[in-house]
């Protein structure tokens, strides 16, 4: 599909391959974004750039680390132009609703772990999602991230310990009330 | 011991909870790709066309500004026979001083124009030539 959409710039072939990772590109978006329509936008810019620049996949790691590493650039330069037009009022550390609805399906450890996942900084919240989530490994995060290696495994290492008290310290003031 | 077998589990629950994001909803995202791509694709086209208009006009104006010209003055004659051909006969003493004096003046306004081109220095033309490959480059690097 890949070779398809890369050989005769084939939109049926890439959109098919939109099909298949839009998912996790979006999901991963929101977790760093917090805001359901700015993570959608986000996506569709990356998704078009990707189309746009198909010809500079080398082929190298995988199409999906190569579109994840798209999102995130897109993402920071979001973050970028926000902070120019001083835009930013601490919209990425405001707390957003997890709505549901916006989810296939959601158990409730699952929302939990949406809700806790906010309260972890970008650097731990992207490096944990592609490492656990997208099952990347460390050295392809670090290229997504564009970070040292070392500084990845400790952001891992941090938010796990960070998200483990969260849900610890949500889970025991659920059983005291 | 106890600590250490309680934190481990904890990891394994939180690495198999990690492991299974909830899955977004799609809200016809799809669909919206597939549209602006279609749209870019039509764009790509356009830029394609107008880059071809603009090389062949440049081209030929770079080629040879009297085989412009030229080619300007063989089509101003044939609209010229072609209009010959068309008026009646009683009416041909006045078409022909019309269309004399209109001949003429096409051909001292288009000797005109070859004798500007042919002023105008091959550096402004190369300059101009520049100009519009950058803004083609712009525009391409826009478009995909």
């Amino acid at each position: 599909m890949i070779e398809g959409a890369l050989a005769h710039r084939d939109s049926d072939a890439f959109s098919a391959l939109v099909k298949m990772h839009q998912g996790k590109i979006r999901a991963f978006l929101l977790r760093l974004c917090k805001n359901y329509d700015l993570a959608d936008d986000l996506a569709q810019e990356t998704f078009i750039s990707a189309y746009r620049r198909l010809t500079t996949f080398e082929g190298k790691g995988s199409f999906q680390g190569w579109l994840f590493k798209i999102a995130y650039n897109n993402f920071m330069q979001h973050i970028r132009s926000s902070a120019r037009r001083s835009e930013i009022t601490d919209e990425y550390s405001l707390q957003f609703e997890v709505l549901e609805s916006n989810y296939q399906s959601m158990s409730a450890l699952q929302y939990d772990l949406e809700k806790a996942m906010q309260q972890l900084s970008k650097q731990e919240n992207a490096s944990i999602t592609l490492c656990h989530s997208y099952g990347h490994s460390h050295q392809e995060i670090a290229d997504i991230l564009q970070l040292p290696l070392g500084t990845v495994k400790s952001s891992i290492l941090r938010g796990k310990v960070k998200l483990r008290e969260i849900l610890v310290l949500r889970d025991e003031l659920e059983q005291a009330s | 011991m106890n600590n250490s077998q309680s934190s481990q589990s904890e990891n394994d629950f939180l690495d198999k909870l990690l492991a299974q994001p909830a899955e977004i909803a799609n809200r016809d995202f799809d669909k919206r790709i597939s549209h602006q791509l279609q749209q870019t694709i039509v764009k790509r086209k356009h830029v394609f066309a107008s880059m071809g208009v603009i090389w062949l006009v440049l081209a030929s104006i770079l080629g040879s500004p009297r085989t412009l010209l030229e080619s300007i003055e063989s089509l101003a004659s044939l609209a010229v026979s072609w209009l010959y051909s068309s008026i009646p006969l009683s009416l041909e003493h006045t078409a022909n001083q019309l269309t004399s004096s209109l001949s003429t003046q096409l051909t001292q306004e288009m000797a005109s124009i070859g004798r500007l081109i042919s002023q105008s220095s091959t550096t402004g033309i190369f300059i101009l030539g520049l100009l519009v490959c950058t803004a083609l480059f712009l525009l391409l690097r826009e478009q995909f």
